[in-house]
């Protein structure tokens, strides 16, 4: 903002000169009308739209240095009124001076002329004030405006990953391989697995219409995936421990955030083991008013340089291993501060070294409405 | 008989292929399976199958981990569930491969290509030795080489190379306008690859002899070879004197 301001645009060049112009023009042309045919007047009043000119342009560096724009209006105001009396007065000393040295009438002291010259100051000081302020406090706007709309689009652009991303297309045709295999050797496990690939997916075609649901219902969508997910890779590479105290059910969440989570784990973890591993979901209610969710996974986290005061939530996206896992983790974090500001978050750390574990914040209730 | 390993993680994934082998294609006869890049490698050295089967994700290791780490890399049918990146590697460089679930006729499809190309090597290596059975520890002509570069992959028979080129760890492959490095050293490189057909020219450099369109003598009984393709190699005098003998045959 400072850098692109303190360069003043041609624009802005244009308006100085043609308005000081339009002083030298306006002087020029009451002097004449008043009949005051002194010698010298037009060079006497170039140099007090030099003067003019000079000072406006060093005020509106002052601006741009201090950040005054960035004040408000009271406060812009007044410094304003402080600026236009000093160069007022400035361009009076000036034009007393030019008369002093060419007439030898001194008259710096004639509170009738300081005043006279001064009201006039204002009158030309003014219109340049006024439009140079609201000029900056318009273009303040346009760009408060435009980052604002552009938060905005972030937010739609990730709304839609997450409705896009609603079914991994990798685990669905996997899925649908696995049950084609297992018609022939296992008719019921095919059939059963049928059922969890349909309920998982009417889950997700629903879920997107809800800002959030009971956990009951997620945990329900999280054990279709990892039966299906079981049945893929075999129940001994991927083990499951599910710990949900009854409690915690009817605890609001945000539809597939802790699927993202379990999925993840499953991509990131169980998945680059040839020998597979345990995957431990917990939830635990965190008095007086706040749920953890935690999904625990073999596996290791990128190096990364860990913040100065040891959080894990700084940086983002989490896991650059994969494009998709680190987006499915963005887009959940990126839906937990739409639903949530800073009431909720998610944590990724690997505790102890080997053991990956995520973490899910929530509160009790969403604090933003969803369009 | 098309002697082919699978490679795949999932046992069911693996029990639908062979189901699929099994009613449709009697000419394959699946010689072994793995599960990861590990065993596939140990089963690949064993059984020297004539087709591979393989799984792009896999624990570990990928698919093309596994494949750029063999010498000689038999005929390949990648299988893929979805992956967007891989497939468009696939487009640009004409390798076959088939999505899960594994529709029959496509895999029908790419067998036959398999076969036609098994065909056209088996020809080309004339009757004494088939891949199964050339030495373990020299390539032939007709051996692939699998190359990857960013996003692009290759299947190169080292007839095809013009030139090798040491970098560090790396060997830089130049084939047609292509030029991806392979992480392996020279000196291994030039101990597998076959004598008639290569030569290490000097420290940094072995070329294919086919390639060669001029020879100039140069100083000290050196010798500047002009490629195919407007390409310069030096000979260094000590490998010059080889050069010679070896074409004096």
């Amino acid at each position: 903002m400072a850098v692109s301001a303190s360069a003043p645009r041609p624009a802005y060049w244009f308006c100085q000169a043609a308005g000081w112009a339009g002083f030298w023009l306006t002087q020029f042309y009451s002097f004449q009308a008043l009949g005051v045919d002194r010698p010298g007047v037009g060079w006497m009043l170039l140099l007090l739209a030099a003067v003019g000119f000079g000072l406006t342009h060093l005020y509106r560096s002052v601006l741009v240095r201090t950040g005054v724009l960035a004040w408000p209006a009271q406060q812009q105001v007044g410094v304003a009124v402080g600026a236009m009396l000093l160069i007022s007065l400035a361009i009076h000393l000036t034009g007393s001076l030019w008369a002093g040295l060419t007439t030898g009438q001194w008259a710096f002291g004639d509170p009738a002329r300081l005043w006279l010259s001064i009201t006039n100051g204002i009158r030309y000081l003014a219109v340049w004030f006024l439009a140079y302020h609201f000029f900056a406090a318009g273009q303040r706007l346009t760009a408060v405006e435009v980052r604002h709309l552009r938060t905005e689009a972030a937010l739609r652009q990730a709304e839609l990953d997450t409705l896009r991303a609603q079914v991994n297309p990798h685990f669905l045709f996997n899925a649908l391989n696995s049950i084609r295999a297992l018609t022939l050797s296992d008719p019921h496990g095919a059939r059963t697995a049928v059922t969890q690939l349909a309920d998982l997916l009417r889950y997700s075609l629903r879920y997107g219409q809800q800002p959030v649901v009971a956990l009951r219902e997620e945990l329900a969508a999280v054990q279709d995936y990892l039966a299906l997910e079981q049945t893929r890779f075999g129940p001994d590479r991927l083990r499951v421990d599910l710990d949900v105290p009854p409690a915690a059910l009817g605890w609001p969440v945000p539809p597939a955030a802790l699927l993202t989570l379990v999925e993840n784990a499953v991509k990131h973890g169980i998945a680059t083991f040839p020998a597979g591993g345990e995957l431990r979901v917990c939830a635990t209610p965190v008095p007086p008013d706040r749920l953890l969710l935690e999904v625990r996974q073999p596996g290791h986290l990128p190096a990364q340089p860990v913040p100065a005061d040891g959080l894990t939530t700084a940086s983002l996206p989490a896991l650059p291993t994969s494009a998709t896992g680190g987006l499915g983790l963005l887009n959940t974090r990126q839906r937990l501060a739409v639903l949530y500001g800073p009431a909720a978050w998610l944590t990724l750390a690997e505790t102890p070294a080997g053991v990956v574990v995520a973490g899910l914040h929530l509160p009790a209730t969403p604090t933003y409405s969803v369009r | 008989m098309i002697r082919t390993l699978i490679v795949e993680d999932e046992a069911l994934a693996r029990q639908e292929l062979i189901y699929l082998l099994r009613t449709a294609h009697p000419d394959v006869e699946v010689v072994g399976e793995a599960p990861d890049a590990d065993a596939a490698r140990a089963a690949l050295r064993r059984l020297r199958p004539d087709l591979l089967l393989l799984d792009i994700s896999l624990p570990g290791a990928t698919g093309f981990e596994l494949l750029e780490s063999l010498d000689d890399v038999p005929p390949v049918i990648f299988i893929t569930a979805y992956d967007q990146f891989a497939t468009r590697a696939f487009e640009v460089s004409a390798l076959d491969y088939v999505l899960k679930p594994i529709n029959p006729a496509r895999l029908a499809q790419a067998l036959d290509r398999v076969r036609t190309g098994l065909a056209l090597r088996g020809r080309a290596e004339g009757p004494s030795g088939t891949a199964a059975g050339a030495s373990e520890a020299r390539l032939t002509p007709q051996s692939q080489v699998f190359l990857k570069d960013g996003e692009h992959c290759y299947f190169v028979r080292l007839a095809e190379i013009d030139l090798f080129e040491g970098e560090g760890n790396y060997v830089r492959v130049y084939f047609g306008a292509n030029r991806p490095l392979l992480h392996k050293s020279l000196q291994l490189l030039e101990e597998k690859l076959p004598p008639e057909l290569f030569f290490r020219a000097n420290r940094q450099q072995i070329l294919n002899l086919t390639t060669i369109e001029r020879v100039h003598s140069y100083y000290k009984g050196g010798l500047l070879l002009e490629l195919r393709g407007g390409r310069r190699v030096d000979v260094s005098t000590r490998q010059a004197v080889r050069f010679k003998e070896l074409l004096s045959l």
